[in-house]
């Protein structure tokens, strides 16, 4: 009797909380999709929502062991297509509101590709940080260096040290 | 048609016939030096390797080592913490004092020691000869850097902060090492960045396996060393001039 009695009531809370839990729901933002670059995805729109993943995995297995390097299913043609300009005009899929991260804070669910893989599209790097520019001892002639290390005595030196060599070279 | 057309005709068509016979070797030849489709796996008819000419190596020159880092995105730095993929060893002979100057760079091994230690298989050697590291795999354990005879390989001990180049990825916590430029050799370049760089074409990359390539033509007619060759790992990469 207590029991069923208890049962009902927690019906009846549920029932008052519902509209409660469901504007709570309507607070979460909902991802936004930006528009890629062509009319179709490389597969069904609805088949890759649910499983880019696995043919991302499946691909990079084939490209890292195999050597096979087709466009549809890599991860950098993927990028090509929907990275979008974020708001310093660099296109990328990572960021708010960016392709991958958009859905991926929306479902918590954590992208580790980025972690190795740039996020930003093949040829974007014309202003690379890490890239130094072609100025200095690069830009001079192999001859002019070689002229110069000839006249300087010989010695193990370039950053190498005599401990390195040991192990390298019998 | 007077004598003289008749001997005109004869010899253009007999010019023709000849230009004819020129060509069809040049198509042949086109054909069996196609690069693989993007479809094909890489396969063992082909070795990949490396001959580099020491006596061209010049002192102090680097070009090889800056071509590299551009080409993947590295630092530069030569820290004992930085991803070094070619380092360039300079060599004195203490009774002569002869110096000699070297790239060495991953000697990508027939039997490579890096892939015997992996406890994961993320060091493994591609069917073409090519030794990676699959940094989906890696752990970094660092197990193949203390095997290597080399010192090839080095540890991404920082984050890299979305610096990567979109055909080089690279990441904190893997182990990474020459590619022998992988990704050029599946787009069918058949070069290197170093070996592109290099201004005395001391550097040559070619397929140890063709015995009509430049590199395994030169490796039969000179002489080539391979470093360490005491251990029996039959390197890619050869030497000659030490």
């Amino acid at each position: 009797m207590l029991a069923s009695w208890l049962k009902s009531a927690a019906l009846g809370l549920m029932v008052a909380l519902l509209p409660l839990a469901s504007a709570s729901a309507g607070d979460v933002p909902k991802p936004v999709i930006q528009k890629a670059k062509g009319e179709q995805c490389v597969e069904d729109t609805d088949y890759m929502r649910r499983n880019h993943m696995k043919v991302l995995n499946h691909h990079r297995d084939k490209t890292m062991h195999q050597g096979i390097r087709t466009k549809q299913h890599s991860l950098k043609n993927c990028i090509e297509c929907h990275a979008t300009p974020n708001a310093e005009g660099q296109r990328t899929v990572l960021g708010k509101d960016q392709f991958c991260q958009s859905c991926h804070t929306y479902a918590a669910v954590q992208v580790d590709c980025f972690q190795c893989h740039s996020s930003k599209p093949a040829g974007s790097t014309a202003m690379h940080p890490i890239i130094p520019a072609q100025t200095g001892v690069g830009a001079q002639t192999a001859a002019s260096i070689r002229h110069h290390a000839r006249s300087a005595a010989p010695a193990v030196g370039s950053g190498v040290s005599v401990k390195d060599l040991a192990g390298v070279i019998k | 048609m007077n004598q003289f057309e008749q001997y005109r005709r004869k010899f253009i068509g007999g010019a023709l016939a000849a230009t004819g016979a020129a060509f069809v070797p040049g198509v042949m030849l086109m054909e069996v030096a196609h690069s693989r489709s993007p479809e094909e796996a890489a396969s063992n008819k082909n070795r990949w390797g490396l001959l580099i000419d020491t006596t061209k190596c010049g002192n102090g020159c680097n070009e090889c080592v800056t071509a590299c880092n551009t080409e993947h995105g590295l630092s530069g730095k030569t820290g004992l913490q930085d991803s070094q993929w070619i380092r360039k060893v300079e060599l004195t002979n203490n009774k002569t004092n002869a110096t000699h100057s070297l790239p060495m760079m991953c000697q990508h091994c027939e039997e490579p020691p890096c892939v015997d230690v992996c406890p994961t298989g993320a060091s493994f050697k591609r069917e073409d000869g090519i030794v990676l590291v699959d940094r989906h795999i890696c752990i970094g354990c660092r197990y193949c850097m203390m095997a290597c005879p080399y010192k090839a390989r080095s540890l991404v001990h920082e984050d890299l902060n979305d610096t990567q180049l979109a055909h080089m990825p690279r990441g904190k916590g893997c182990v990474e090492s020459c590619t022998l430029c992988v990704h050029k050799v599946d787009a069918g370049e058949n070069t290197t960045a170093c070996a592109q760089a290099c201004p005395e074409q001391a550097i040559l990359f070619g397929d140890l396996n063709d015995p009509a390539s430049e590199i395994a033509q030169r490796l039969a007619t000179y002489a080539s060393k391979e470093v360490r060759a005491d251990l029996g790992l039959n390197t890619g990469v050869r030497y000659s001039g030490i």
